[in-house]
């Protein structure tokens, strides 16, 4: 036969948990994000990988399934990819089934399925480690007579059997089996069950079925009714106070070096529209936002870890009761929390809801859960707020406050839009594994905060950086004669939107500069800061003080025309109110559109959050004026 | 070995994993109704042995040293039997 | 006019280029591919 140049194309298949995507690691090199809370690996991955002879494979990681039997889009996506129905992708040329060794009863089922396509098949029996200590007996050479497929023991995370993997890859591959199992007549399904139970017994045999793990030993805190639930709440709290207390110091850093940086270039050139451009605008606009990368890479860090140790499936487990409340189940508890930190990642996470309502309805709601772009916002009105400076335990309370209100509105609209789609075609119901605590896996997840902060920061060294110049030409041109720095924003292109713009936002508690910057946060949240600074701008600034305050301070002492200070409690509550609920994203936007499958959910979602966040400021505003506030 | 699935008759005499007392190891007679399938792929296979570890809501079983969580109304299609 | 104006105007301009350029080529990268650092690749 002669040698075939084309590198061969190989799937991995297997349960969530399997250890499927730490395979595709060790094959191919590549850092792909792992999880185990069952359906986090949600699209397609391919990379290379070479066999020991140096031949070319192309590895496929498909989304984690349990049966083939396409019950959820994870499973279908699976199916069609073996079946060649992927759109750009052909059949592949060989199946690798990732068993856990620990749990073959279950796990057999999917590598049978497979063999009745006719794919020529290689079994990773992977966790032999985890098997061995649970006192279970593999005999894989049995396995492999029984199946007619190699079987290959391994231990994917400290890369053991991967060499002898890539042997049983070798070319030619190995043939198709003939699945020995079914027999005409008989139903596939307990054909094929029978034959796993045989199985099991020849080649897995186990001691004791249900030895008390220090899993269930945790688990009997962690899951109790009561100590279950305090434990949840302690444990989330935890994680957003250390969030904003930990952040603290860098952030003082960040800003001090803002401001040695601004004084700095003032000593390089006189004053003039360059050193204005680069002091206001960019290392005012820019600056403004990277200050909060410290907060953001500690969210990540803490989502990263309650995910990689296993404890999110218990939260997702307690929080069922509560989410049927809101019309949804447990599953939906990770896209929303990961929500917390950026709705897009959130979103995607819905493909492992089964119920299709179940999932537009969290999507629709999703971006209610305050995200991370939002806490420049916050932190900036907060503190004016509380006429304190930051960092003390009242405003973590307000900040908690906020994020119950946006949390609590998105669970009322989503009973009520479960309610409104109606019942599922084939109702789905909670089946959750309780994966085994695990220690935390340190690399990926610093990686995963490492990807998230860098992009963070391309996010803020490209569009907020182009935003910020705008902005600034915006509001320093055309100029006006005189030295008033009020008179020369109001002659300014922005002040005079502003003006245009005052009437409408006027009745929410804002003025005609509040409303212009509103107007640009609808491109970035994280804009409304940059753009308060540049909108109200401070002429001199002192060289000790960080940028924020003297903007705060500035906030505090500006006035309506006749003399009423602008930033009364009121109109802060006003402004917090609209961002809690309006929609500034259009990446989400595009990524809603994409996982609903059409542009109406996407628009329809955009076009009520906006208007929510209208009517709701108004309420708030208006309601406290009449009750005198 | 063949298992045979004498539905009929042992529907009558078993009970459901949610009348099972927490604790207890039952095993799987019969899966009967629509969500049948998923408990098997999940591993709820007749013939396997169940340990009931917490009642509620959503019940959380022992099925060959994994821990699955499972609704109510899916664990009242799950016929079992004591053992021992 | 003089070099501070000339040199921050010329910046303005072509910042509003680059954006206007961006908005106005269709993007490639569908959606969330590369800028949020979700990791989907």
């Amino acid at each position: 036969m002669v040698m075939s140049d084309a590198p061969s194309t190989i799937a991995l298949i297997g349960n969530p948990n399997a250890g499927k995507t730490t395979l595709f690691n060790a094959l191919t090199g590549a850092n792909q994000r792992v999880g185990n809370y069952a359906g986090v690996t949600v699209e397609v991955k391919s990379g290379e990988a070479f066999t020991p002879h140096g031949r070319k494979l192309r590895v496929l990681d498909l989304p984690g399934c349990y049966s083939l039997r396409a019950n959820s889009p994870d499973e279908k996506v699976a199916l069609d990819a073996l079946n060649g129905l992927l759109p750009g992708e052909q059949k592949p040329d060989l199946v690798v089934c990732v068993l856990d060794a620990s749990n073959l009863e279950r796990h057999l089922q999917l590598a049978l399925q497979v063999i009745e396509l006719g794919l020529p098949c290689v079994i990773a029996l992977n966790m032999v480690d985890v098997a061995e200590r649970a006192g279970l007996r593999l005999d894989p050479a049995k396995l492999a007579e029984e199946l007619g497929v190699p079987v290959v023991p391994m231990q994917a995370n400290a890369k053991k059997g991967v060499v002898e993997l890539k042997q049983a890859l070798r070319f030619p591959h190995p043939a198709a089996s003939e699945a020995g199992w079914t027999t005409d007549g008989t139903d596939p399904e307990s054909a094929r069950r029978a034959f796993v139970t045989r199985l099991c017994e020849l080649v897995a045999s186990r001691p004791d079925a249900h030895q008390q793990t220090l899993s269930d030993r945790i688990d009997s805190v962690l899951l109790h009714p009561v100590l279950g639930w305090i434990s949840l709440v302690g444990i989330f709290f935890t994680v957003f106070w250390s969030i904003f207390s930990f952040a603290e110091i860098p952030m003082g850093w960040i800003e001090s070096g803002q401001g040695a940086l601004g004084d700095w270039i003032k000593s390089l050139m006189a004053d003039g529209d360059l050193r204005s451009l680069v002091v206001d605008g960019i290392i005012g606009g820019v600056g403004g936002v990277v200050m909060f990368l410290p907060q953001i890479v500690l969210l990540f860090l803490f989502i990263g870890l309650l995910e990689s140790s296993g404890y999110m499936a218990r939260a997702a487990y307690l929080m069922d009761g509560v989410m049927a409340k809101a019309g949804l189940s447990g599953k939906s508890f990770l896209p929303l929390f990961s929500s917390y930190a950026c709705a897009i990642p959130g979103i995607m996470a819905t493909r492992t809801i089964d119920s299709a309502k179940e999932r537009i309805v969290t999507i629709f709601v999703a971006p209610w859960m305050s995200c991370s772009a939002r806490l420049p916002v916050y932190f900036l009105i907060i503190p004016l707020l509380l006429h304190e400076k930051e960092g003390t335990w009242k405003q973590a309370s307000v900040l908690f406050a906020i994020y119950a209100l946006g949390t609590l509105t998105a669970f009322v609209i989503a009973r009520l839009l479960r309610g409104r789609l109606g019942d599922d075609v084939s109702p789905g119901h909670f089946l959750l594994e309780l994966p085994p605590y695990r220690k935390p896996q340190w690399s990926y997840i610093f990686r995963h905060v490492i990807d998230r902060a860098w992009s963070f920061v391309k996010k803020a060294g490209t569009i907020i950086l182009g935003l910020s110049i705008l902005l600034w030409a915006l509001s320093t041109y055309p100029k006006s004669e005189g030295d008033d720095p009020a008179e020369a924003l109001a002659h300014s292109a922005m002040g005079r939107i502003g003006a245009v713009i005052e009437p409408v936002v006027k009745p929410l508690g804002f003025d005609g500069r509040m409303g212009t910057a509103i107007l640009t946060s609808f491109a970035a949240r994280e804009v409304f800061v940059s753009s308060m600074a540049i909108l109200y701008r401070v002429e001199e600034t002192e060289s000790e003080e960080e940028t924020r305050n003297v903007l705060r301070d500035q906030l505090a002492a500006s006035k309506w025309p006749n003399g009423r200070p602008i930033f009364t409690p009121l109109s802060l509550i006003s402004l917090l109110v609209f961002f809690i609920y309006a929609l500034q994203c259009l990446p989400t936007s595009a990524v809603v559109a994409r996982e609903s499958g059409s542009w109406k959910w996407a628009v329809g979602q955009f076009i009520f959050m906006t208007g929510f966040a209208y009517v709701a400021s108004l309420l708030v505003f208006q309601t406290g004026k009449l009750l005198g506030f | 070995m063949r298992h045979a699935l004498a539905a009929d008759l042992k529907i009558d005499s078993a009970m459901t994993l949610n009348q099972v007392r927490v604790g207890c190891d039952v095993q799987i007679q019969v899966l009967n109704g629509p969500g049948c399938e998923r408990l098997r792929d999940l591993g709820f296979c007749e013939q396997l042995q169940v340990r009931k570890l917490a009642d509620g809501r959503n019940l959380i079983c022992s099925v060959c040293g994994t821990r699955m969580a499972i609704s109510r109304e899916l664990a009242e299609q799950v016929l079992v039997s004591p053992v021992g | 006019m003089d070099w501070q104006t000339l040199t921050a105007a010329g910046i303005v301009v072509m910042t509003l280029t680059i954006f206007l350029v961006r908005l106005a080529r269709p993007k490639k990268k569908s959606g969330c591919g590369h800028d949020c650092g979700c990791n989907k690749k």
